[in-house]
């Protein structure tokens, strides 16, 4: 198997950051963050958060009802350090019964 | 005397652990430090085997002029591990750059972050009176104090912590939706090395500005 290179390396760097940065990534999403011991619905675009609740399942049903609604197509749900717990379409939302990490 | 570098402004010398356990708390960091105008400056970014750690350090310190030194985890990480001297170690490098360097070093600033308020107290009373905050191994709390930190010493045109923490939320989403896509498993991306991930959030910054 060839060694990968460091222009092998960078090009992948490049790649990675490119999607990052598409517009599939950028999709209008909502986002079940934790926020000063609450958690906090954030839709996309939106510089105030739609909902604040004292818990997780409060605010993830909060999501699942936007997306129920058609006013968005994905929800997704966040660790309390911030990183991704789970992320639910619009096809999955219904079907969901994963319990939330607190 | 050393002539300072164009940089020096905007560098900032992150001393804290780099293992696993500490990820949660490293990544908002060096977030919060890029989102905030900031170049981190880490012990690993040159990994030349054959180059002495302590002379990396020291060119470190000498080409920052903020610091933020960690003191969290400087206990042993499990019953029966050695307490580790590092950290406090390089804040006292840093505290003789200050005091005895050359001039520019002088207007150096620090933040010193611990677990809890006043833990330091018992175990390194000589920094007492220094700015110390403690995070409580909460990683939104810890982008408070140092966003915080930042608007005191360093700029105040930069976004509230509320905003920086969900940026930070939506960055990690975009990070590790596209890392996978490229064929990264959980393991590639908590032993990428700090540069890389740098890289990353420098581009996402760049591209939601």
């Amino acid at each position: 198997m060839r060694k990968k290179t460091s222009s092998d390396i960078s090009r992948a760097k490049k790649a990675i950051a490119k999607r990052m940065n598409s517009t599939t990534a950028k999709m209008a999403r909502i986002h079940v963050i934790s926020q000063q011991s609450k958690w906090a619905v954030i839709v996309e675009g939106s510089k105030r958060a739609y909902r604040v609740c004292p818990t997780k399942e409060g605010a993830v049903k909060s999501a699942k009802h936007l997306v129920e609604n058609g006013l968005k197509k994905e929800i997704v749900i966040h660790k309390k350090d911030g990183s991704v717990e789970r992320q639910l379409k619009t096809t999955s939302v219904a079907d969901d019964k994963a319990t939330v990490s607190p | 005397m050393p002539k300072k570098l164009p940089s020096f402004d905007k560098n900032i010398f992150i001393n804290c652990p780099f293992d696993r356990e500490y990820l949660p708390l490293l990544k908002p960091l060096l977030f919060t430090a890029v989102e905030c105008g900031l170049e981190p400056r880490i012990a690993s970014e040159r990994s030349d085997a054959g180059e002495e750690r302590i002379k990396k350090i020291r060119g470190l310190i000498r080409e920052s002029r903020y610091s933020i030194h960690d003191l969290s985890r400087m206990e042993p990480i499990k019953a029966g591990d050695l307490p580790r001297f590092n950290m406090p170690f390089e804040l006292g490098l840093d505290f003789g750059g200050r005091y005895f360097g050359p001039k520019a070093l002088s207007r150096k600033r620090f933040l010193i972050l611990e677990k809890e308020r006043f833990r330091f107290q018992k175990v390194l009373s000589d920094i007492s009176g220094s700015d110390i905050r403690a995070h409580n191994s909460d990683p939104e709390t810890l982008v408070r104090n140092v966003r915080n930190w930042i608007f005191d010493n360093v700029r105040k045109n930069i976004r509230s912590k509320t905003i920086i923490w969900r940026r930070y939320n939506k960055f990690l989403t975009s990070f590790e939706n596209s890392v996978k896509v490229e064929g990264f498993t959980k393991k590639d991306i908590d032993e990428m090395p700090v540069t890389e991930f740098v890289y990353f959030i420098k581009s996402w910054i760049g591209q939601n500005p």
